[in-house]
């Protein structure tokens, strides 16, 4: 029952958002702290290809829980139980989602074959630790929100 | 993530090493060389970095980095013509380390600007770890 509750909301998928972007902030780490390393390329984890996969997560998710399951007041169609969530999840987010690549290169090459750019890497940063409290504040909403329902209390 | 943490770490510990590495360069770039000590000259140290990818990030492909002090004997040592210097040699040559004064800043510039960058790292990998305990507050 508690488990439909968590898994009928977007709570599942700002869970791997928040996964997601801790294990991108390691990588980025790893980045600044190759910079002087001759020959070290810069890494990243796929960030398009995680964004598309949240994308077909939520469409997903909205095509099981149809105009139908909303107008009948009945709870939230959600995914079948805690299991499916888990496998469906899994198959969403390959694992290859989590492994950092070697960029293309795209910044200037140095004569030590190091590509740095430490103004691109500490925005990326800034905009993955934003990414990251996104997710942990809009998560602590919702879980607020079901803490107030079983309180019962406005 | 705190594996982000050590990986800063460890880039701190690096660039700290080439800072003192250069720090003993400095310090000995007017040391003459006494040819009847028996011993060998001074040599430049340099501090070579390579990424770390066995200890640190196995799996993740994030890498910290580890660094070697090697001993520079490729570029020539500094000879000056000082014939009443008591090290001179026969031709009234003094030999001094093979050590750049302006080579060696522009390296500990290089060095502490790093050092800054990865505390800054550091520091955003604090606020994000924080952030994430707030789920349980």
């Amino acid at each position: 029952m508690l488990e439909q509750i968590l898994n009928s909301k977007s709570l599942p998928l700002l869970e791997k958002m928040a996964a997601f972007t801790e294990r991108r902030q390691d990588v980025l780490a790893g980045n600044i702290a190759n910079i002087d390393t001759p020959s070290y390329k810069m890494r990243d984890l796929p960030v398009d290809d995680f964004q598309k996969a949240l994308r077909e997560a939520v469409e997903l998710k909205a095509k099981l829980s149809g105009p139908a399951a909303q107008q009948s007041l009945a709870m939230p169609v959600t995914f079948d139980n805690h299991q499916q969530v888990e496998t469906d999840l899994e198959k969403l987010f390959p694992r290859s989602l989590f492994q950092a690549q070697e960029a293309t290169p795209q910044n200037i090459t140095f004569q030590d074959e190091n590509n740095r750019s430490i103004e691109t890497q500490v925005m990326k940063m800034t905009k993955n630790s934003m990414m990251q409290q996104f997710a942990v504040e809009v998560m602590m909403a919702q879980l607020n929100q079901m803490l107030t329902v079983i309180s019962e209390r406005a | 993530m705190l594996k982000g943490i050590d990986i800063s770490t460890s880039a701190l510990v690096a660039q700290r090493q080439r800072m003192n590495t250069i720090a003993g360069n400095i310090a000995a770039v007017n040391v003459a060389y006494d040819p009847n000590s028996g011993e060998e000259p001074f040599y430049r140290r340099i501090v070579t970095f390579q990424t770390d990818t066995e200890s640190l990030g196995e799996g993740t492909a994030a890498a910290g980095v580890k660094y070697k002090v090697e001993i520079d004997t490729d570029t020539p040592l500094r000879k000056t013509y000082d014939p009443g210097h008591r090290y001179a040699d026969q031709e009234g040559n003094v030999t001094y380390p093979n050590i750049d004064v302006v080579t060696e800043f522009v390296n500990a510039l290089e060095a502490g600007r790093a050092y800054e960058a990865n505390i800054s790292a550091l520091d955003i990998t604090k606020n994000m770890f924080s952030t994430s305990l707030r789920i349980l507050a």
